[in-house]
């Protein structure tokens, strides 16, 4: 599908009115922060619907999005659930976040769990495989930012690549984690809104009987029971959301800015609500070649078919402005969150913790946003090779794969032996891209997760009661 | 005289060799015509013989490419022209799957891993509920 139903002119309009919208009331949320305290953990008081709403609006990434609609195109409805087992990743999050609460009630970041419970090895390791990973999630959100704003507007790769960026950097700068929790919340309503009425239109575009003998002629192998690679994605994803969840940032900083009684509520309802998003984004890609839309760049599909169902039912150009709105929102809100997380991570463990720098609330604001600049540019340039977005995120499944069970060590056990927690890290990372690269993309989490797991049981079977030696 | 339109490698647009493989059911398929004409019509065929002698069309179209998925393992042929020109010779690929076995082992593995992450969490949150937590406190790192 080549031709745009945005002209670019208006695609650039859509994006900077969005981004004018973000950046104000950033402004305003962002004069709440009086401390460093209330810059990064909101205050610690965040309540239930906020805190519901941030974390939903954060797990729903322009990988829910884009990516999703892949896993359904390639592995038909196998591919669908296996993406949507990512929201047991925040529903399991509540019961972790209650031991966070309780064991870390004045923690600032993840790292201060991996430093307390692993020790300086364990931390420093930490801090690789999350800043790591973090960037190249970051990355992914860019690429499909960029995408998007080429398939929809036609504007060009980079420079729609750079706004949203530009975007997201100049309001998070500004608010930190009050303005990210705020716009978070206005972003989750228009993402619901919006998947929900796209969703209701491609069904009522759709004849059951005629896709299911369309997809029986030409995708047979997407009707399979027993589709192997679907099978594999399954485990894989959820173990991909399990491993992200537990360890980024991310999360943690939302446990830690949520009251105590909230937390656990907040990431179990925004599981249970994000868990039907990707089964629509899906089922929107799956009806790509019912409705005979040619799909060339799987990366585009769920947007392209999106615009092709709303531009026939007779809304025009104004399909596109809506499908830009809701994916627009989907990856500023992830953006947003990764990046304030991030920059936690750089400031309070890098340059507090490794490198041992006393910081006043007057300089903590300007570290945190050279933090903040610094992780984008870094994200922009990785994000000019306008890569394939599941390959890459895929890539580091095995990263975050392999600390899901330290993780669970750390916060139930008090007896294991650390030495082999941290070898089964190390060791589940190397397994996982040795996986993802020689065996089947959908098998690096899978493997690392395993991998660590053994090692992990076997630290248990070794340490001593009472202690993490 | 209709331009041929040729199959190419979507990686560096070179002529695809007789015989490709692809996996995972996935396929991307590129195509150009030799005179580089734009917006011609293109129309993809497929078929499960060399022969053609059962096929169906797959695209019609003006654009130059298309990302196929659901193919069954096995060998599938395709074939590109320009409406009104003749057809390419026949593209042979050959889709392969995961073996068997293979896929048993890490099926079984994500299920093990997938149950007793859940199972341990849970474990953990109930015997901290009920106070009878492995565990009491953790011990601080000592540094």
């Amino acid at each position: 599908m080549n031709e745009y139903s945005l002209s670019p002119t208006t695609a650039w309009t859509v994006v900077i009115l969005l981004g004018g919208i973000w950046i104000c009331l950033g402004l305003w949320w962002g004069r709440k922060a009086k401390n460093a305290e209330g810059f990064m953990l909101a205050g610690r008081n965040v309540g239930l619907s906020l805190g519901t709403a941030t974390a939903m609006a954060t797990w729903v990434t322009s990988n829910t999005m884009m990516v999703a609609p892949v896993l359904a195109l390639e592995k038909g409805v196998w591919g669908m659930l296996a993406y949507a087992s990512a929201a047991f990743g925040l529903m399991l999050f509540a019961p972790l976040a209650i031991r966070i609460k309780k064991l870390l009630p004045e923690g600032h970041t993840a790292g201060d769990f991996f430093r307390e419970r692993y020790g300086r090895t364990g931390w420093v390791l930490f801090l690789v495989i999350t800043l790591l990973y973090s960037v190249t999630w970051l990355v992914t959100m860019a690429i499909a930012g960029g995408k998007l704003l080429e398939a929809l507007g036609g504007i060009p790769y980079a420079q729609g690549m750079t706004l949203i960026l530009v975007v997201c950097v100049v309001y998070t700068l500004f608010g930190g984690l009050f303005a990210v929790i705020g716009t978070d919340f206005i972003q989750s309503l228009i993402i619901l809104s919006g998947v929900v009425v796209i969703g209701v239109m491609v069904l009522l575009k759709l004849d059951f009987g005629t896709t299911y003998e369309h997809v029986a002629a030409e995708q047979p192998a997407l009707l399979d029971v027993v589709m192997p690679v679907a099978l594999l994605a399954l485990f894989n994803n959820m173990l991909f959301g399990f491993g992200e969840v537990f360890h980024n940032n991310v999360w943690w900083s939302r446990a830690f800015a949520m009251r105590e009684k909230v937390a656990p509520k907040a990431f179990f309802l925004s599981g249970l609500l994000w868990l039907p998003i990707p089964v629509a984004a899906g089922f929107i890609a799956l009806a790509a070649g019912p409705l005979g839309v040619n799909v060339t760049d799987p990366s585009k599909v769920g947007p392209l078919v999106a615009q092709h169902v709303l531009a026939q039912s007779g809304l025009g150009a104004a399909a596109g402005v809506i499908i830009l709105v809701v994916l627009f929102c989907s990856i500023a809100s992830s953006i947003d969150s990764l990046l304030a997380a991030t920059s936690d991570l750089l400031v309070k463990d890098l340059w507090v913790g490794l490198f041992k720098k006393k910081l006043s609330d007057e300089v903590f604001r300007k570290v945190a946003a050279v933090a903040i600049i610094s992780v984008a540019v870094v994200a922009w340039a990785l994000a000019l090779s306008g890569w394939n977005v599941a390959k890459v995120l895929y890539s580091a499944g095995g990263l975050v794969a392999s600390l899901i069970w330290p993780v669970i060590a750390g916060l139930f056990w008090s007896s294991y032996h650390r030495g082999l927690v941290l070898a089964g890290i190390v060791l589940g990372c190397v397994s996982g891209y040795l996986a993802f690269f020689l065996l089947e993309n959908y098998t690096g989490a899978l493997v690392a997760g395993a991998v660590s797991m053994v090692f992990t049981l076997m630290a248990r079977a070794f340490g001593k009661p009472g202690l993490a030696s | 005289m209709a331009a041929e339109a040729v199959f190419v490698d979507p990686k560096d647009s070179t002529p695809l060799p007789g015989e490709v493989s692809a996996k995972g059911g996935v396929l991307e398929l590129q195509w150009e015509t030799e005179a580089g004409e734009a917006d011609r019509v293109f129309v993809l065929e497929q078929s499960e013989s060399e022969s053609f002698a059962e096929s169906m069309v797959r695209y019609r179209g003006t654009d130059t490419g298309t990302y196929l998925t659901g193919l069954r393992g096995g060998e599938h042929y395709f074939r590109i022209k320009t409406e009104g020109g003749d057809w390419s010779p026949p593209q042979k690929v050959v889709m392969t799957q995961i073996s068997r076995k293979k896929l048993a082992l890490l099926f079984f593995t994500g299920l093990l891993v997938c149950a007793a992450t859940v199972g341990t969490i849970l474990l953990g949150y109930f015997r901290g509920r009920s106070g009878a937590g492995d565990e009491g406190e953790p011990r601080r790192d000592p540094r």
